[in-house]
């Protein structure tokens, strides 16, 4: 399953470069991708992984980037 | 605490330092103050990046020299560049979320709700709301939320949204209709076919924002440039801080400290790294707004660099259906002899059966008797008591009818009754009104080779080649031959751009993957040709490859002003601090400038020109006739 999460606040180009590695490192994610410019951040993984691998996505925002996260309805 | 609050304390502060100079240490305490106030989120994230292994950021050289100009008792100096720093960090993220959301905002076409017809009532929904089969109702003057096919009304459609196309198109019952068009007369009731995600816009959308995430070949060196230019930086003011005053007689190092700390300032390549994705972004949003879909902004840096057009004959330079051009009876009338050809074609799927029926265009209610269809010959049908042959020459002559020699640059089906030969039809697949100036507008562009390929036959070819400004025609070709002369043109020596094809039809699918860039027309072309494609051209005009290439070699010279813009100051900065010409305030100043100038020039790939989103033949439809 795939989805797509608004990030609020702001990503600068190199960070989400680096945020993208680290979220697709996470363990059930199949395909991670990081967009600053549409500030959209997109997950496939398995659909009971939802909406754990969100909320562990958005930590990962948080800590790389002060002022940025994700928009996760529960 | 928001910045907008700790910035003016911050400038209260350094003013009151100028002013209040009694004891001796006030001033320089208010500055400390004050820059505190200014920077301390910017020290405390230098830390906090460091601690996870990111040293050099901008954080960090902004607190480096702004601590380092303390250390040499400029502290006045070092709460203004932060101040100035931080306000120019504020523009920056505020001038990017304005062009983010422009761009957004000028492909975003889907209304904020659907008029729905449901259990007899009329609601106003949401168009996510809005679930496949529903009845849909539009008023003139609406935008559609979702696509669908019209089960009563009959309107025009303005499709400019989607298509770039000036001409409004007449729809009625039966007739699909696109999410983002704007109905413009009628009153509607429509039958929902798609729901909201999977609709006309908002697939366009989705495709245009993922087109992002394929960088360019600019991108990415931008991307390798800024990882190699802080470090290299950073060193430099190292050495350009302790080297001099060590080897120059009489040299201060406070002096020198202090152009260093210009170059630490300047060290952030930040104008860059910004700007040049936002100039493809704003470049592949104004291509969609013209009715080009661009699939990622590496096609459109490669489009820009092409040199040599290919283009597949059918379906894209030509209409790709047929139509009978000319009834040449032997005996008996026009009339009757398309008459009998009709009804002989009457059950065949062929589309030259189709162009027949179509031609004749009345009903065909009179009895046929037996009909048989020979593949790659023609239909033997039985009407009105005699056998009527209708085929090729080949088939004709297999049955004893002896066939006149026809030479034409389409499909002749030669009609032939109980044996007696009756006359021809001559049908063909006629040349798309707009390809001649398609291909004219190419040219004057700079494509030096236009090539058309295509299986028909040599007469075919030429005769479709003829009118047009095509530099080869290659005729005969099977799809593997299409591909293998593809590979030949690649391989060249002379060839100095990028290769180019265009093409609809499913047999083009592996030519579109081996072009360095492959055009599908939208609406005629196939689902597959769509799918192998770089660039989709939503209503398949061949005048939108020209302005797709103009908007192509705008967009990527805009990325480069930005790229030279903003390297030429830097390096300019740079020099002047070696020279002891430049103030942090300068630095600072020039760097924070140059980013917002680059944005602003970067959102002009958003703006296309008239001419390369409409086709002249649309605006001036006598010049079809020409």
């Amino acid at each position: 399953m795939t989805k797509a999460y608004p990030i609020k606040g702001q990503v600068c180009a190199a960070c989400a470069a680096r945020v993208e590695k680290k979220i697709a490192a996470l363990p059930g994610v199949i395909f991670a991708r990081v967009n600053a410019l549409t500030k959209k951040v997109t997950l496939e993984a398995a659909p009971e992984r939802f909406p754990d691998v969100a909320l562990e996505a958005d930590r990962i925002l948080r800590r790389e980037e002060d002022g940025a996260s994700l928009v996760v309805d529960r | 605490m928001s910045v907008v609050i700790r910035i003016p304390l911050a400038i209260l502060l350094v003013v009151a330092s100028f002013i209040f100079k009694a004891p001796g240490w006030l001033p320089d305490a208010l500055a400390i103050l004050g820059y505190v106030i200014a920077g301390y989120d910017v020290v405390y994230r230098a830390f906090r990046n460091i601690l996870r292994g990111r040293v050099f950021d901008e954080h960090f050289l902004m607190s480096l020299a702004t601590v380092g100009a303390m250390v040499i008792g400029e502290y006045t100096e070092a709460a203004a560049v932060m101040i100035f720093y931080q306000v120019g960090e504020f523009f920056q993220d505020y001038a990017v979320d304005r062009s983010r959301r422009a761009i957004a905002q000028a492909m975003d076409l889907r209304p904020e709700s659907a008029r729905v017809l449901r259990d007899g009532e009329e609601l106003v929904l949401s168009p996510e709301e809005v679930r496949v089969g529903e009845t849909m109702l539009l008023r003139p003057g609406e935008r559609v939320p979702l696509d669908g096919v019209i089960l009563s009304g009959l309107t025009q459609m303005d499709t400019a949204a989607l298509t770039g196309e000036a001409l409004p198109r007449e729809a009625g019952p039966g007739d699909e209709i696109l999410s983002g068009c704007v109905n413009l007369t009628g009153v509607l009731t429509v039958r929902v076919s798609h729901s909201y995600d999977q609709s006309t816009v908002s697939r366009i959308l989705e495709m245009v924002e993922n087109a992002t995430d394929k960088k360019s070949r600019q991108e990415a060196f931008i991307t390798r440039f800024s990882a190699v230019y802080t470090p290299v930086v950073v060193i430099l003011a190292l050495l350009l801080a302790f080297v001099p005053p060590l080897i120059i007689p009489g040299a201060v190092l406070q002096d020198w400290v202090y152009r260093a700390l210009n170059f630490l300032v300047v060290s952030c390549p930040c104008a860059l790294v910004v700007s040049i994705p936002l100039s493809f972004f704003a470049g592949l949003g104004g291509a969609s707004r013209a009715g080009v879909l661009v699939k990622g902004a590496n096609y459109l840096e490669a489009l820009a660099d092409a040199s040599t057009f290919v283009f597949d004959k059918t379906g894209t330079l030509t209409q790709g259906s047929f139509t009978v051009e000319d009834v040449v009876p032997r005996s008996i009338t026009q009339e009757e002899l398309l008459r009998l050809a009709a009804l002989a074609e009457r059950h065949s799927n062929h589309p030259i059966a189709q162009s027949i029926r179509s031609a004749w265009g009345k009903p065909l209610d009179e009895v046929t008797g037996e009909v048989r269809e020979l593949p790659g010959g023609g239909v033997i049908a039985h009407i009105e008591g005699r056998q009527v042959l209708a085929g090729n020459a080949r088939m004709l002559g297999e049955h004893g009818v002896a066939v006149p020699g026809v030479t034409s640059h389409g499909t002749v089906v030669h009609l032939a009754a109980d044996g007696e030969y009756l006359g021809h039809l001559l049908i063909s697949d006629l040349v798309k009104p707009c390809a001649r100036l398609a291909l004219e507008k190419l040219r004057a562009e700079g494509i030096e080779e236009l090539v058309m390929l295509t299986g028909d036959t040599e007469q075919a070819g030429r005769a479709a080649a003829a009118g047009l400004a095509i530099t080869q025609v290659h005729t005969g070709l099977l799809p593997q031959d299409k591909v293998a002369k593809v590979e030949e043109l690649l391989a060249r020596e002379d060839r100095r751009g990028r290769l180019v094809f265009a093409g609809d039809g499913v047999n083009d699918a592996p030519v579109l993957a081996r072009a360095d860039v492959g055009f599908a027309m939208g609406a005629l072309g196939t689902d597959a040709a769509i799918e192998a494609a770089d660039i989709v051209i939503m209503n398949d005009d061949p005048c939108k490859m020209a302005g797709a290439l103009h908007i192509a070699r705008r967009t990527v010279a805009i990325a480069r002003q930005n790229a030279v813009f903003a390297i030429g100051v830097k390096f300019l900065v740079l020099v002047l601090s070696v020279l002891g010409l430049s103030t942090l305030w300068m630095a600072v100043l020039a760097d924070v400038g140059v980013a917002v100038l680059a944005i602003l020039n970067a959102m002009r790939a958003l703006h296309v020109r008239r001419q390369d989103r409409m086709c002249a033949c649309e605006l001036t439809p006598s010049a079809l006739a020409a």
